[in-house]
C-alpha cells in the first residue's frame, strides 16, 4: 500500500511536472510565434516604407554588391531591381568616379568615419542606364549583421533643384551685370556670357532693332571657349532679319520667347546650314523689351538636343524686360551725355571763337592806338610848325605884308587851330574808349563849380550859369566826368543864336529805386525803349558795381538853338555835326565823348529838346553815399 | 650859372628852331648842343662822335630829350644814360608831344627827372623854357658833370 501510494504519488508528481512542462513549452511556442509575427510585420512595414520612399535607397554588402534596390532607385537609374540586385554598385557610378568611390567605401567600412566629402566629391554624379549622368545628393550609413557589414545609401536626384539654382543664379548675375555696367557695349557681352555659362548654352547672341530699315541686326555673339562657330558668327553678323523671319524675327513678331529643340527640323530658321556646320542643335530666344517698346532679341544655342522648357522661357520674359529697361536707360543717359558733350563742345568752340575774335580785335585796337599815337605826334609836329611860323610872320613881319596877305595868314592860323582841336578831341575820345575808368565817389557840386571857374566861356561876363545846389555825390571817374560836364556846358553856351546871352541851369534829380526797375525792364525788352541812347546804354549797366543808393540824373538846361527831333537819334554819334561850321565851330566829337564816357561809367545820357526852344541834356549816374 | 651846355635831343628841325627862339625870348642865354636822333645822342654823350674832343663836345649839365626819335627811341637813350653814360646822374627833362600815361610812367621809371609836354602852340614855348630856366638853373642846384669838376 505504501509502495502503491508512493508510486501513485510519484505518478501524480510526474503528471504534474509533465503538465507544467507541456504548458511551459506551449507558452514559449506561442510567444515565439508572436515574436516572429511581429518581426515579419515590422520587416514588411520597413519594406513597404522602403518601396514607397521618394528617395532612392540602396543597400550594398561589403563586396559592393547590391542587396536592396527600391522602386525609387529603379526609376532614378532606369533599371529594374531584379537586374540590379546581386550586381555591383559600380554600374551606377560614372566610370571616372568608380575607383575613388570604392576606396572611400572601404575606408568608411574600416574606420566608420564618414564625412561630407562623400556627398560633395564622389557621389556628385550618378549614371543612368541610358548613359545620362545626373547630380545626386547621398547619405550613407553602415550596419554590421553577423560579422557582415552592410552599407545603406539614400540618394536624391537633385537635377531639378540644381537647375533651379543655376537659373536663379544666372538671373542674379544678369541683374548684377546690368546694375554695374556703365555702357551697353560692355554689358551685353557680359550678359550673354553669364546666361550661356550659367545655364550651359554654348553660343549666345544679341540682335538689336535697327529702326531705319526696320530690321534686326546682330550686335554681339558670345561663344563658350569650346565652341568653334566662326562661319555661324560671320553669317549672323552679315544677316538682318525683318519681323517673322527666322528665330529672331519670330520673337520680334510675337514678342514672346521661343524654343527650337532641334534647328534641323525647324522650317523657319535661316541660318540652318551654318548652325549645322558648327554643330548647333537646340536654340531659344526671348524678346528684349522696355514696356511696350521692342528693342531686340537675345538667342542661345546648344550643340545638344534640348526638350522644350517652358519654365526657362518664362524666366527669360523677366530677364528680357530687365535688359530692355537697361538699354533704354543707357540710351537715355548716352543721349543726355552726348547732348551735354555737344553743348560743351559748342561752348568751347564759341569760347575759342570769341577768344580769337577778341584777340584779333585787340590787335586791331592796338594798331589803331599806335595809329592815333602817331597822329598825335607826327601830325601835331608839322601843325605846330605851321602855327608857329604863321604867328611869327603875323607878329614880326606884319609890316611887310599887305592886308590880303595878313588875312590869308589869319586863315592859315585858324585852320591850323581847328586841325589841332580836332586831333586833341580824337585823342580824348580814344582815351575814353580804351582807358580804364575806375569809379569813386565824386562831389558833383565841386566838380561843376571848378569847371565853371576854370573855363572862360562860362564866366559871368560870357554866360549865366545857375547851379541848383546842393548837387549830390555820384559814383564816377572824376577825369572822365570832368570832360563830360565840360563838353556839355561848353556846348550849352556855344550853341545859342548870335547875340543871345547864354543861360544854363544845372540841376540834379534822384531816381531812387523806381528807375532801377525801369532800367532792368528796359534791359529785358530793349525794343520798348523810349530813347535810343538809353536803349544802347542800359545793357551796359554793371548791376553790382559798388554799394549805391539808386541813380542820379544831372540836368543841363540851356536857352540855345535846340535840336530838331529827327536829329536827336544821331546826336551822340561821333562826327555828327548838325550846324554849318561857319556858324558853330566844332569837331563833332564832343557829345560822342560824353556818351562813351558815361556809358563806360555804367550810366546813360539823353536829351529833351525842340528846334529853337533850348535843350535839356541829362546824364544819369549811380548815386554815391552822401557824407 | 655853370658853363656846361644843355643837350637838346630833337629830330624836328622846326622844334629846334622854336626852342632856340623860345630861349632867346625867355632871355635864357646858355650854351646848347643839339643832336638829331638817339644814336647821335649816345655818340655825343659817350664821346664817340666826330666831335669827340670833350672841349668841343663837353658833357651837358642838363639833357632835354624828345621821346619819338629816329634810330633809337628816347626811352632807350634814357635807359642808356642811366646805365652806361659817363655821367649817369645827369638831369634829364623829357619834352615830348606824347601825353600817353604809358610813356610818362616808363620815362619816370627809367629815370627821367621831369616830363614836359610840348605846348600845342609854339607861342607858348617860351613860357616852358622860362620854367626850365627858373627851375633847373635859378633854383635847383646840380653838381658839374662827373669827371668835369676840375674843369669847373
Amino acid at each position: 500500500m505504501g509502495t502503491s501510494l508512493l508510486i501513485l504519488f510519484l505518478v501524480v508528481i510526474f503528471c504534474a511536472l509533465l503538465w507544467w512542462w507541456v504548458g511551459s513549452v506551449s507558452k514559449y511556442e506561442t510567444e515565439r510565434n508572436r515574436a516572429e509575427e511581429a518581426l515579419r510585420e515590422s520587416q514588411e512595414r520597413i519594406l513597404r516604407l522602403i518601396n514607397s520612399a521618394m528617395d532612392a535607397i540602396i543597400a550594398v554588402d561589403a563586396q559592393q554588391r547590391i542587396t536592396l534596390f527600391n522602386p525609387a532607385t529603379e526609376r532614378m537609374f532606369g533599371c529594374r531591381a531584379a537586374e540590379a540586385v546581386g550586381g555591383p554598385l559600380d554600374r551606377f557610378i560614372p566610370s571616372r568616379f568608380r575607383e575613388a568611390h570604392r576606396g572611400h567605401i572601404e575606408n568608411f567600412g574600416q574606420t566608420g568615419v564618414t564625412n561630407r566629402r562623400m556627398g560633395s566629391l564622389m557621389t556628385l554624379s550618378g549614371l543612368r542606364t541610358n548613359g545620362e549622368e545626373f547630380p545626386i545628393e547621398a547619405s550613407i550609413s553602415q550596419v554590421e549583421v553577423g560579422g557582415q557589414k552592410t552599407f545603406k545609401v539614400i540618394l536624391r536626384d537633385i537635377t531639378q533643384r540644381q537647375q533651379a539654382e543655376r537659373r536663379l543664379s544666372a538671373s542674379h548675375a544678369v541683374t548684377r551685370i546690368l546694375a554695374e555696367s556703365a555702357a551697353l557695349s560692355s554689358a551685353i557681352p557680359s550678359v550673354l556670357q553669364a546666361i550661356g555659362e550659367g545655364l550651359g548654352w554654348d553660343v549666345g547672341d544679341m540682335w538689336i532693332l535697327d529702326s531705319e530699315p526696320n530690321v534686326l541686326r546682330c550686335l554681339n555673339v558670345w561663344q563658350a571657349d569650346s565652341a568653334q562657330i566662326e562661319s555661324f558668327k560671320t553669317v549672323s553678323y552679315q544677316t538682318t532679319f525683318p519681323p517673322d523671319s527666322s528665330l529672331p524675327g519670330r520673337v520680334w513678331a510675337s514678342l514672346k520667347p521661343a524654343f527650337i529643340p532641334d534647328i534641323a527640323k525647324d522650317t523657319n530658321f535661316v541660318r540652318t546650314p551654318q548652325a549645322a556646320a558648327v554643330g548647333l542643335r537646340a536654340a531659344f530666344a526671348f524678346p528684349i523689351v522696355a514696356g511696350d517698346k521692342f528693342l531686340g532679341v537675345m538667342e542661345f544655342f546648344s550643340p545638344e538636343y534640348r526638350p522644350p522648357d517652358d519654365a526657362l522661357l518664362q524666366m527669360f520674359i523677366g530677364i528680357g524686360s530687365q535688359i530692355g529697361q537697361f538699354i533704354e536707360r543707357k540710351r537715355a543717359e548716352d543721349g543726355l551725355q552726348q547732348a551735354q558733350q555737344e553743348v560743351q563742345q559748342h561752348a568751347a568752340k564759341l569760347e575759342q571763337t570769341v577768344a580769337e575774335r577778341t584777340a584779333r580785335l585787340r590787335e586791331t585796337i592796338n594798331e589803331l592806338e599806335a595809329f592815333s599815337y602817331s597822329i598825335a605826334h607826327d601830325m601835331r609836329a608839322p601843325l605846330r610848325a605851321m602855327q608857329g611860323f604863321a604867328s611869327i610872320l603875323a607878329r614880326e613881319h606884319a609890316a611887310q605884308l599887305d592886308a590880303t596877305a595878313q588875312r590869308y595868314l589869319q586863315r592859315i592860323e585858324a585852320a591850323a587851330h581847328r586841325m589841332d582841336r580836332f586831333i586833341v578831341d580824337i585823342l580824348s575820345y580814344s582815351k575814353i574808349v580804351r582807358g580804364t575808368l575806375d569809379s569813386t565817389p565824386v562831389d558833383l557840386e565841386k566838380l561843376v563849380r571848378d569847371i565853371v571857374a576854370s573855363y572862360p566861356p562860362l564866366h559871368d561876363d560870357k554866360a549865366e550859369i545857375t547851379i541848383d545846389s546842393p548837387l549830390p555825390r555820384v559814383l564816377a571817374n572824376e577825369a572822365a566826368l570832368t570832360q563830360v560836364v565840360s563838353n556839355l556846358l561848353g556846348n550849352a553856351v556855344k550853341f545859342v543864336t548870335p547875340g543871345t546871352h547864354p543861360r544854363v541851369r544845372v540841376s540834379a534829380e534822384r531816381m531812387d529805386g523806381l528807375l532801377d526797375k525801369w532800367i532792368n525792364a528796359e534791359a529785358d525788352a530793349p525794343q520798348q525803349s523810349i530813347h535810343p541812347h538809353i536803349q544802347q546804354s542800359s545793357t551796359e549797366h554793371p548791376r553790382n558795381q559798388q554799394s549805391s543808393t539808386g541813380w542820379v540824373r544831372l540836368w543841363f538846361e540851356d536857352n540855345g538853338i535846340g535840336i530838331p527831333k529827327d536829329s536827336q537819334a544821331r546826336l551822340f554819334n561821333i562826327f555828327t555835326r548838325l550846324n554849318r561850321p561857319e556858324l558853330y565851330e566844332g569837331t563833332g566829337i564832343g557829345l560822342a565823348i560824353v556818351r562813351k564816357a558815361v556809358e563806360r561809367m555804367g550810366g546813360s545820357v539823353g536829351v529833351e529838346s525842340e528846334d529853337g526852344k533850348g535843350s535839356r541834356f541829362w546824364v544819369q549816374l549811380k548815386a554815391a553815399k552822401e557824407l | 650859372m655853370n658853363e656846361f651846355p644843355i643837350l637838346l635831343v630833337e629830330d624836328d628841325e622846326n622844334d629846334v628852331f622854336f626852342f632856340e627862339r623860345a630861349m632867346k625870348q625867355a632871355q635864357f642865354d646858355h650854351p646848347m648842343r643839339v643832336v638829331r636822333d638817339g644814336i647821335e645822342a649816345i655818340a655825343y654823350l659817350s664821346g664817340e662822335s666826330t666831335q669827340s674832343n670833350r672841349t668841343e663836345s663837353p658833357l651837358p649839365c642838363l639833357i632835354i630829350l624828345d621821346l619819338n626819335l629816329p634810330r633809337k627811341h628816347g626811352l632807350e637813350v634814357l635807359q642808356w644814360i642811366r646805365a652806361r653814360a659817363p655821367d649817369p646822374a645827369v638831369p634829364v627833362v623829357v619834352l615830348t608831344s606824347s601825353a600817353s600815361d604809358l610813356d610818362m610812367r616808363e620815362a619816370y621809371r627809367f629815370g627821367a627827372n621831369s616830363y614836359l609836354i610840348k605846348p600845342s602852340h609854339p607861342e607858348d614855348l617860351p613860357e616852358v623854357v622860362r620854367v626850365i630856366k627858373l627851375y633847373w638853373f635859378d633854383f635847383n642846384r646840380m653838381p658839374p658833370p662827373c669827371g668835369e669838376e676840375l674843369l669847373a
